[in-house]
Order: structure tokens, then C-alpha cells, then sequence
């Protein structure tokens, strides 16, 4: 890589690329244990962040240091950028991590940092703002070859306009966040009264979620597919992509189960929109680790262009699976202004990887979440035939708060083919033991076992599982 | 220029002492001394965050009931620009003799107060968004399925509606909220009082 981009701030000595020294993780749980094992990986030390609600979670042992933030709501903690920045700047760091979810992809977060003198891990704001507010990208990528989705042109002012819109392309149709992301404030509408009614629900939840209730609407296709492709970035304008991940295991638009490759696509389809996405990366003047989503249309197989997530992924690691890339220390390079040292011909993909997430869920209830105490937490991951790892903030005893996401685990499986690898997922996922809350193991196993998931043959629009095997699974294991 | 802000209180567990902590992140400055009496009100630092201070003050009641004052127990540790968190204990001190003599406190009605439980744990809203109106104000009148507001579980809202049977009779008219608007409750708290119609 050549050039200094004067977009972003230089390291912490004033050179170029050289990695920071310590680092702010703003955000909790699972992915700040993640990014805190990169950073060590690295050489940074990792500070972190915590709201009172978790000033004796287990999981602040993975940084050097942690700062009390707030209290435990979102928005009087995780959420409040100036909060952050200052405990970065207390603490010596010279960059800050957002995580995913929180301040991910608020660009004013990201100006906010900058303005301070610290790296953001991330795009620049202005990529950011673009390409993190849905519809601003919709119109970027479009300008780049990249097709959306049918709906509405921008922002809708009010329900009123949005059962105009909606009226005009069709129902059913699908209500969507501006800033959102993982389905929080998305709803899919059958009606007129029920679009009335999501609105103000979405709106709330996306205000509380992202700090921002801008809501749009697409035609709601049924039976699609959720593929979408991990690209990487420099500043230098340099952009490749690490294959696909299908995300069609779907619960109220909450993925659930995530693998790489997809079944579905060709290898000709994978390095076309392998392609299409890095390209259209570039030009957009993205840096850092991204996640262009597009929705498969089961008519014709065509790839629509759904939203660019600009930061890191919860299922970020079946693409490591299959790349051998650690994208979290990738993540780190960039924004470090390293080159990224990697061509598209030196990215060769391996194997086949699956990512179940484990909710602390019940699945007899409705998926009602279940905060409480995690009594036993049990994940093994000797049980073959291929690779186990877990990723999770928890051990036994640890406390499971009520005011954030459900997510206790992921448990990522690798093997050389995708039966092998389903195969050591179920044996992962049938020795866990987790007592104290219930979790979404049983449908997980549910799901693992249909012969929708074995052939491949599934989509975002329903579950592919047995009751009854549900039943069974959940009355012989997880309490 | 300084704004003022409120300190808030922690109860420190061990013995009567009593704690103030910060209200934020930031760089604590003007501390005061081992043995200084603090009153109500009263400046007690100064808190800088990203480059603005803003003056720390005692709030009305922190001694607790029936005391305006109380005396810094804890030695001065280095109190210029130190880096502190929310929370972080600033000041453990100790109430004052001869004063705060224990304050009536108002013993229970013995009427039996009716309320509607929460369905489940979680943060309850009045209203469907923080611009709208409430669901609810107090004598409106409930029955099944009147929503009273919104719960929210790990960022899902769901709505909460009146259902009568286990003790809620089948209409009913609400006379205040016991669960504030953004209320953390749990599982079988009342969020609201009612009487029967």
C-alpha cells in the first residue's frame, strides 16, 4: 500500500501503520472477548468498557482494564459516545473497537472518535454514514452495478406514507430500520393495518436499538435466500472478498444458523459476486472489514443487493473457518493503515463451516429470552470428526442480564465436507450441557436433523424442523 | 464555564457510612480534605470530560433521612485530574452525631391496594415511543385486551394487555402507574393501580 489516506488518523508514534498500543473495546459480552484475543494476538492491550449491570460479569477479566460507563440500560451506557471516548482517552488508548450492535455503525460515533485523536475500526464516517444507513447504500450500490430490492424511494416520513408506498408495490411487505441490523425494528406487513401498527412498534424499537427510527420498505420476497459476502479493505483502495456466508436459517429475521459455503451457489456464482462486492468495496471508497448482504430470488437465482454492514459480523467466524483469515485482527491492520498483504489469488477457501448460535432462549415458550444464572455451561469441543470452537463470554455461575441480547454462544464447527461438518455440529451440540437458562440448542439439533438442512434446500421464510423431534430433544437435555 | 451537576449516593454496605460516587467518566479534580463536613448542595469537585468541567455537588438528602450533613471519612488519595468511572467511590463519609434521629417512617395502609402484574421481566414503557402519548393516563378505563404499554426483553417489545381472571376482575379503571415510564420490573410487579368498576 502506498499512500497515507488523510481521512484517517495516523498510529499513535505518528508513523504509518504502526499498531496501536492499547485499545478501547466499546462495547460487551462475546465480541469484546473476541476482539479482545485479537488485540493480545497483536500485541494491544485491550481496555474495556461496562455498564454497572455487568460490574461483576466474569467476562471483564479478558481486558487489562475495565471503565465503569453507566448504568445498565443501553442508552445510559453502551450507547453514550461521549461516555466512551472519555474513557478511551483516560485510559491511554490511541483506538477504539466498536464491536457490532451499540455504536457500530453510528458515523457520528466514529467523527466523535476522530475528533479526539483516536483510530475508529472501521470505515471512515462518511463510508460509514453511506453505507450504514440502508438506503443511502441501496443508491450507492446501485451507482456500482449492484440491484436492490423493489420499495420505497428513501426514508419514509410516516405510516400514512408508508402504506402509500406499500400500496403501490404490493403486499406483503417488509418494514425495515434505516440503521438497523440482526432484525431489530424490521417487520414483515400482510396489511394496511398491520404495516399501521408495525410502524410505530419498529420505530420504537429501532430508536431504542440504534439511536435513529428512520424506517423504509422493500417488497417482501418469500422463499429467498440470505447469502452474503465478507470483503476487506484498505486505504490504499486495495479490496478482496473471503467467499460467502448463507444466513437463510432464520427465526422473526434473527439468524440462527450460519455456514460457508453456501449450498446453493456455483463457483462461478461465488467469484461473480465475489467480485461484484470487493469491487464495488473499492469504489466506494470502503476501508476495514465489510458484509454486503444480498437476497437470492428463488425465481431466478438473481442476487439483489440488500445492505451493507459495516463492521464486524456476528457469524464472521465460518468465513475464518473455510479463509484461514482472522478478520478481527484484519479489522486491526487496516484501521492501522497496514496494507492488506493479501491478494484474491492467495485467498483459498476449505472446507465447509457452520456457526449455530445458542440464545438464551426457550423454545417451549415461544423463544421468550431467559435471563438468569448459567449454573452449568458445558460447550465440548473434542467431539469430532472435524473442528469444534466456541466463542462465548460465559462460564458457569455467570449471571445472563435481562437488558441485553440473548447471544450465550456460538459454537462454530469445520470440516472437509458440509455432511462432515453437520455431523460434528450435532455431536457438539448434543454433549453440551447448559443448566440455569434455556437456550435454543434443542431447535438447533431440530433443524440439523431435517432433510431441508441436509439437502441444502432452505430459505429465510421458515424454519425447516420436525416438532415433534423438538419435542424430544428438548424434554431429554437442555433445562 | 462549569454547569452544575448532582452527585448521586451509593450506600456503602458496610456499618452507617455512606459513599458518593461519580456521576460519570471522566478526570475528578478538587477534591476535598479527610475530615471536611459536606452539606447539601455543596461543591464537592469538579469533573472534566472531553475538555469541559463540570462542578460536582452533594444532592439534597444524600445524608439520608433527617441529616443535612456528613463528614469525609476517607484520606485524600491524588485528586488532580484523576481518571475515574461511573461509580467510582469519590468519598466515604460518616453521618454526623446528634442528629438524624430515626425518621418516622410511614407505616403500610392496611388497605389492600389492587394492582396489574407484569407478564414478565423485563423494561416497562407507558407509551409506544417516547414522542407518543401514554397508553394509558389515570380513570381510563381497562378491559380484555386494552393494551397499558410495551415490555421490552433484550431489545424485543412486546405488548402488554389487560386480562381479566386470577384475581383481575373483567373492567376495571386505572388510578395511577406503580411501575414508572422505562421501569425495570420483574415478573409480578404491579405496573399499575386499579380499582374495580
Amino acid at each position: 500500500m502506498g499512500e497515507h489516506d488523510p481521512g484517517k488518523p495516523r498510529g499513535r508514534d505518528g508513523t504509518l501503520g504502526a499498531m496501536f498500543r492499547r485499545l478501547l473495546i466499546a462495547n460487551r459480552g462475546e465480541v469484546a472477548v473476541r476482539i479482545a484475543r485479537a488485540a493480545r494476538e497483536l500485541g494491544v492491550i485491550p481496555i474495556g468498557v461496562h455498564s454497572e449491570a455487568d460490574a461483576r460479569a466474569s467476562w471483564l477479566e479478558a481486558f487489562e482494564e475495565s471503565v465503569c460507563i453507566g448504568l445498565g440500560p443501553p442508552e445510559k451506557s453502551y450507547l453514550r459516545a461521549p461516555a466512551l471516548v472519555q474513557a478511551a482517552l483516560q485510559t491511554g488508548c490511541s483506538a477504539v473497537h466498536p464491536g457490532w450492535g451499540f455504536l457500530a455503525e453510528n458515523a457520528r460515533f466514529a467523527a466523535l472518535c476522530g475528533q479526539h485523536g483516536l483510530t475508529f475500526v472501521g470505515p471512515r464516517p462518511a463510508v460509514m454514514d453511506r453505507m450504514g444507513l440502508k438506503w443511502p447504500a441501496k443508491r450507492a450500490m446501485a451507482a456500482v452495478g449492484l440491484m436492490g430490492i423493489p420499495g420505497s424511494d428513501g426514508i419514509l416520513a410516516d405510516a400514512d406514507q408508508a402504506a402509500r408506498v406499500a400500496g403501490e408495490v404490493g403486499y406483503p411487505v417488509l418494514l425495515k430500520a434505516d440503521a438497523g441490523g440482526g432484525g431489530r425494528g424490521m417487520r414483515l406487513c400482510e396489511d394496511e393495518p398491520t404495516l399501521r401498527t408495525a410502524f410505530v412498534e419498529a420505530q420504537t424499537e429501532s430508536r431504542a436499538a440504534f439511536g435513529n427510527g428512520d424506517l423504509y420498505l422493500e417488497t417482501y420476497v418469500s422463499g429467498g435466500r440470505h447469502v452474503e459476502v465478507q470483503v476487506l479493505a484498505d486505504a490504499g483502495g486495495a479490496a478482496i472478498h473471503l467467499g460467502e456466508r448463507e444466513c437463510s436459517i432464520q427465526r422473526n429475521h434473527q439468524k440462527l444458523i450460519e455456514e460457508s459455503p453456501s449450498p446453493v451457489l456455483s463457483p462461478t456464482e461465488r467469484a461473480d459476486i465475489g467480485l461484484a462486492a470487493a469491487t464495488a468495496s473499492a469504489q466506494v471508497g470502503y476501508c476495514g472489514a465489510g458484509t454486503i448482504e444480498f437476497l437470492r430470488l428463488p425465481t431466478t437465482g438473481q442476487l439483489c443487493f440488500m445492505e451493507m454492514n459495516t463492521r464486524l459480523q456476528v457469524e464472521h467466524p465460518v468465513t475464518e473457518f473455510v479463509s484461514g483469515v482472522d478478520i478481527v485482527q484484519a479489522q486491526l491492520r487496516l484501521a492501522a493503515n497496514q496494507a492488506l498483504g493479501l491478494t484474491q489469488d492467495q485467498v483459498q477457501l476449505q472446507g465447509h463451516s457452520i456457526e449455530c448460535r445458542i440464545n438464551a432462549e426457550d423454545v417451549q415458550r415461544n423463544f421468550q429470552p431467559t435471563p438468569g444464572t448459567v449454573r452449568v455451561f458445558d460447550l465440548p469441543t473434542d467431539g469430532g470428526p472435524g473442528q469444534v470452537r466456541v466463542d462465548t463470554h460465559l462460564r458457569a455461575g455467570d449471571e445472563v442480564p435481562p437488558q441485553y441480547d440473548s447471544l450465550l454462544a456460538k459454537v462454530i464447527v469445520h470440516a472437509e465436507t458440509r455432511t462432515l461438518a453437520i455431523e460434528t455440529m450435532q455431536r457438539a451440540l448434543s454433549s453440551a450441557r447448559v443448566e440455569g437458562v434455556s437456550t435454543t440448542i434443542p431447535l438447533h439439533l431440530a433443524v440439523l436433523s431435517s432433510p431441508e438442512f441436509t439437502r441444502g434446500e432452505y430459505n429465510t421464510s421458515s424454519l425447516p424442523f420436525d416438532p415433534a423431534s423438538l419435542e424430544a430433544s428438548a424434554s431429554s437435555g437442555n433445562d | 464555564m462549569s454547569t452544575l451537576e448532582e452527585l448521586f449516593v451509593i450506600p456503602l454496605r458496610e456499618g452507617e457510612s455512606l459513599c458518593l460516587g461519580s456521576p460519570d467518566v471522566g478526570l475528578f479534580t478538587g477534591a476535598l480534605e479527610q475530615g471536611a463536613w459536606v452539606d447539601e448542595d455543596q461543591i464537592v469537585g469538579r469533573l472534566s470530560r472531553l475538555g469541559r468541567t463540570t462542578s460536582l455537588r452533594a444532592p439534597t438528602g444524600f445524608a439520608g433521612p433527617g441529616r443535612t450533613r456528613a463528614q469525609i471519612a476517607s484520606p485524600p488519595p491524588e485528586r488532580v485530574l484523576e481518571p475515574v468511572g461511573f461509580g467510582t467511590i469519590l468519598y466515604e463519609l460518616v453521618l454526623g452525631e446528634g442528629q438524624g434521629e430515626d425518621a418516622p417512617i410511614a407505616s403500610d395502609s392496611e388497605l389492600e391496594i389492587l394492582f396489574v402484574p407484569a407478564p414478565q421481566s423485563g423494561r416497562f414503557y407507558h407509551r409506544p415511543g417516547p414522542d407518543n402519548p401514554p397508553f394509558l393516563n389515570p380513570g381510563d378505563e381497562l378491559q380484555e385486551g386494552t393494551t397499558l404499554g410495551l415490555i421490552e426483553v433484550m431489545k424485543t417489545f412486546a405488548h402488554v394487555s389487560y386480562h381479566p381472571g386470577k384475581g383481575l376482575p373483567d373492567r376495571v379503571r386505572m388510578l395511577a402507574w406503580v411501575a414508572a415510564d422505562g421501569a425495570e420490573v420483574r415478573e409480578g410487579d404491579p405496573l399499575l393501580e386499579f380499582e374495580p368498576l
